[in-house]
């Protein structure tokens, strides 16, 4: 058999080799996953919160002194449900809504933003005896005049909820001719930043500097990046300029704090209520090695007079609904509003 | 698209059915190629999770090939689609979505003069990568996506050879990435996404390593048409800050239809 010929007979078999050896060569390129053993997730998290959480230092916590605590209990025997249960204490000493972990059978969070606090908001009491059935549902926003037309009331419940232009357009023009508007965003946890400019955008006629975020980019405690500026301009088919109050609680988080603090730079807008919930840092997340994920603060939005919103925003006016008016069946908080547009 | 699915497979079955051509070293050709295949993935990505998520999926290519004595020339589009898993918990997985896709032009000068025996080039090709992965584990950075643009060294070699009484083409092709252009945003952010910050800048071998080596034996029909099985392999590491490794497999089932020459010369003419 001559060369030519051994060569044919060798390739097909050669290339069909070579391809299985490279089959296997991913396995040995990337990285292996770490081992996944309770001690090992209990350090991942550890160090994940330690290089990139953003609030260790703004919240006087002492990191190293948490992980003395806690890492005494971990053991590799521990099944799931009592690790979870040490690292969710762990976490909680955060005092950070944002940071969660995720298992299938259970997530960590932090209440305590609100749970210590009082509610400041019925919701069947504003539905019964101020909106009385004749409110309109814009998308996601709940409408209703008060006060004999003069007042506009917006109900926004999520910021998860999305609104459209021609939604917030709607509105702004229907209350064109109002005195004031009064923006309840009461026990609205949240959502989508994308919201948060729309609304803004409709209540300023120029551009305006709502706050500065940065992103933690190192270990170190002020390991912190460029700080962004955000800015909003006005949008829409008309800006509202006239006095706006937005109804705040305890309950009020992440977005709608963000929401609270850019519209603060309006001149023409109060808060009134309660401080707000907080969760003043973009959330990211990550997994653990047994796949169990984990969320966290990555960056810091301080205001443009640098109040650092990780804790929430003050109310302009403090107010929080009493008994006595709950029992008659009005809403203090309102009230405190309408009296201020008045 | 039932229509287009019968004309391809009705052009298909005509040209397997006719005998095949000798496998004669080809002195100026071009085709347009239509592939179909299945991918296989495993992927880290340390900016979003620690773990490895490997898949499979379906991938789709068409682009453009001439050959002549002196150039080898090639144009390839291709797109893909992995759900991918990773497999570190009993009872339950987490998962994620990859969508690849790319845009890459090499263009090659035969290095040895015109032999029977094979066919050596040697070049540059200019290419364009995205790599999107959307997490379904995750809660804010759900999606994240890298793209890396830039220009490589490629080479080609083919070789005409007869196996089970058929003359067939092997070839292979490596392309090697020497400088590329990195977008591979840092997702923070509410319930939709928003990136606050973009990690982006020139990377060059072999802090971007992206090899891309493909296997191939082609089966001459009838008109110069040929029908292609592509091995492809292709891995991508790169070391900037959140290294991302990631490894493809892709078994890849081509046809090529002749483009003649003369044919196009006449068009162009009318």
């Amino acid at each position: 058999m001559n060369k030519k010929a051994v060569f044919n007979k060798l390739l097909p078999p050669s290339v069909f080799l070579l391809i299985l050896l490279l089959t296997s060569c991913e396995r040995l390129l990337v990285e292996p996953n770490p081992t996944n053993t309770p001690t090992n997730n209990f350090n991942h998290l550890w160090q994940t919160i330690n290089d990139k959480y953003t609030f260790l230092d703004f919240k006087k916590i002492n990191w190293d002194s948490v992980k003395n605590v806690w890492q005494p209990r971990v053991k590799d025997t521990m099944n799931d449900a009592t690790l979870f249960r040490v690292l969710d204490s762990m976490l909680y000493t955060l005092k950070d809504g944002h940071v969660n972990l995720y298992a299938s059978f259970n997530l960590s969070r932090n209440w305590e933003w609100y749970l210590n606090y009082p509610d400041n908001y019925d919701p069947y009491l504003v539905e019964r005896n101020y909106l009385k059935g004749v409110q309109r549902y814009t998308g996601a926003l709940i409408n209703s005049f008060m006060d004999s037309n003069r007042i506009g009331y917006i109900r926004y419940g999520s910021f998860s909820s999305n609104i459209s232009d021609f939604d917030i357009d709607v509105v702004i023009n229907r209350f064109k001719d109002t005195k004031g508007i009064i923006i309840d965003v009461r026990s609205n946890g949240g959502g989508a930043i994308d919201n948060i400019d729309k609304l803004v955008s409709r209540f300023t006629k120029t551009k305006v500097l709502v706050w500065r975020e940065s992103e933690k980019s190192g270990a170190g405690k002020n390991d912190f990046s460029t700080t962004k500026e955000k800015y909003i301009e006005p949008a829409g088919l008309a800006q509202y300029t006239k006095p706006v109050i937005i109804l705040t609680n305890r309950r009020c988080y992440s977005a709608t704090t963000f929401f609270v603090a850019a519209m603060l730079n309006l001149s023409h807008v109060k808060v009134i209520g309660d401080q707000t919930g907080g969760g003043g840092g973009a959330p990211s997340s990550t997994q653990l090695p047994n796949g169990w994920v984990l969320r966290y603060s990555a960056t810091r939005t301080l205001m443009p007079n640098g109040l650092n919103i990780e804790n929430g925003t003050p109310p302009t006016i403090k107010q929080d609904m009493l008994k006595a008016d709950s029992d008659k069946g009005i809403d203090s908080i309102i009230e405190r509003a309408l009296k201020e547009l008045k | 698209m039932t229509k287009i699915i019968l004309f391809y497979i009705s052009l298909m079955l005509t040209s397997v059915s006719a005998k095949a051509q000798e496998a004669q070293p080809i002195m100026r050709e071009r085709a347009f190629t239509f592939g179909i295949g299945g991918t296989w993935q495993l992927r880290k990505d340390n900016l979003f999770s620690p773990l490895q998520y490997e898949g499979i999926g379906g991938e789709l290519h068409l682009g453009y090939e001439g050959i002549s004595e002196r150039w080898f020339k090639q144009l390839d589009v291709w797109g893909s689609f992995n759900q991918s898993k990773t497999y570190v918990t009993k009872g339950y997985n987490y998962s994620a979505y990859l969508f690849r896709g790319g845009i890459s032009y090499a263009a090659m000068h035969r290095v040895m003069a015109h032999n029977k025996r094979f066919s050596w080039f040697v070049g540059g090709a200019v290419f364009s990568h995205g790599n999107g992965q959307y997490y379904l584990a995750s809660v804010n950075n759900v999606l994240s996506y890298d793209l890396p643009t830039g220009i490589a060294a490629a080479t080609y070699l083919q070789k005409p050879f007869r196996f089970w009484r058929r003359n067939l083409i092997a070839s292979t092709q490596f392309t090697l990435p020497l400088v590329a252009y990195n977008l591979r945003p840092t997702y923070i952010g509410f319930s939709n996404e928003d990136f606050l910050k973009t990690q982006t800048g020139v990377v060059a071998f072999p802090k971007l390593l992206l090899f891309d080596w493909r296997w191939s034996v082609e089966l001459p029909l009838s008109n110069n048409n040929k029908i292609r099985l592509t091995y492809r392999w292709e891995y991508l590491d790169d070391k900037q800050k959140g290294r991302l490794q990631s490894g493809t497999q892709t078994l890849l089932f081509q046809t090529l239809f002749n483009m003649p020459y003369r044919s196009l010369s006449k068009t162009s003419k009318s």
